[in-house]
């Protein structure tokens, strides 16, 4: 009953993040995003950034108004304590996304030997996982594929600097399956979507 | 320490039943649930769970507000101050228990 009630905890005080299907939409504009220097080849600009511009606004637009309507409907709302995640949230954008950033910057600007942007996105995907609930095995594997891409460049394949477009489409991918496997954990926890079409408290 | 049945007994049963245990321990998480959201988490039907929810109110652990989200009616639950110190004594107790538990067999 413990690890039940563990995770009961687990998933109330984290539910946006466990509403997985918000970030299959946002998923897969990244994998599109991941082929904009290609597009731009292909029809150049102003055109090639107004598509990854429409891109990201219906995907957003899917995350927020389809899907965050869906979850309300089937499974209801939780409204958190104000601040409760103050450190999730220091540490992500004091540490988190500045490694992360500089990770990028470096890999793109000194070409360096090993991707390092691959070890920083691996590391934050981990981070993620253990500040929104822990569980979630997918994420552990997700986090290790990409610290095994930082690999890549040693092995002459291609440099970091070529390889750090397409790392936004194996992340689009860990989006889209993480936020997959994220929805069935919540299934598994709340049970199957059944939408409210009444009162959800009118028998109180 | 008690004896292993005294200390079970010794329990607050309003807080320790199955479903308004886990009503509870969900709300120790946040701020506010619906009525929705703790009834997928439960697996209760309505009348079910209004009963212990009603239970939980009338003991005032939790307070019960309704509103309207859009044009629907919308029932949302928090934890009182009290039923805040009710179950976190409680997973103190359960959490003493499980400690006390591993000497029983000696």
């Amino acid at each position: 009953m413990t690890a039940n009630l563990e995770r009961v905890r687990a998933v109330t005080a984290n539910f946006f993040f466990w509403q997985g299907l918000r970030w299959v939409p946002l998923g897969i504009a990244l994998i599109l995003l991941s082929f904009g220097p290609l597009t731009k080849r292909a029809i150049g600009d102003p055109w090639a950034s107004i598509i990854s511009l429409t891109t990201l606004f219906i995907a957003l637009w899917l995350s927020t108004t389809v899907l965050g309507g869906y979850y309300a409907r089937a499974y209801g709302r939780v409204q958190l304590m104000p601040g409760q995640h103050a450190r999730r949230d220091t540490i992500k954008w004091l540490v988190v996304y500045p490694v992360m950033f500089v990770a990028m910057i470096l890999d793109w600007r000194i070409n360096a030997p090993v991707l390092l942007s691959g070890a920083a996105f691996g590391a934050g995907i981990e981070a993620y996982r253990r500040s929104t609930g822990g569980g979630r095995q997918h994420y552990i594997v997700a986090a290790t594929l990409f610290a095994l891409l930082t690999f890549i460049p040693t092995l002459g394949l291609a440099t970091s600097r070529e390889l750090l477009v397409p790392l936004f489409g194996v992340l689009g991918v860990v989006y889209v399956v993480g936020g997959v496997l994220d929805h069935r954990e919540l299934v598994r926890v709340l049970g199957p979507a059944r939408m409210a079409t009444e009162d959800n408290g009118s028998a109180i | 320490m008690a004896a292993p049945f005294e200390a079970i007994a010794d329990l607050d049963r309003l807080v320790h039943e199955p479903a308004r245990l886990a009503v509870l321990t969900a709300l120790s998480m946040c701020r506010a649930a619906d009525f929705l959201y703790l009834q997928r988490l439960t697996g209760l039907s309505k009348g079910n769970l209004s009963s212990h929810l009603t239970k939980l109110e009338d003991a005032q652990l939790v307070s019960i507000e309704k509103e309207f989200v859009g044009k629907m009616p919308n029932t949302r639950v928090a934890l009182t101050r009290s039923g805040r110190a009710a179950i976190e004594r409680h997973w103190k107790r359960l959490d003493e228990l499980r400690r006390d538990a591993s000497n029983w067999s000696e």
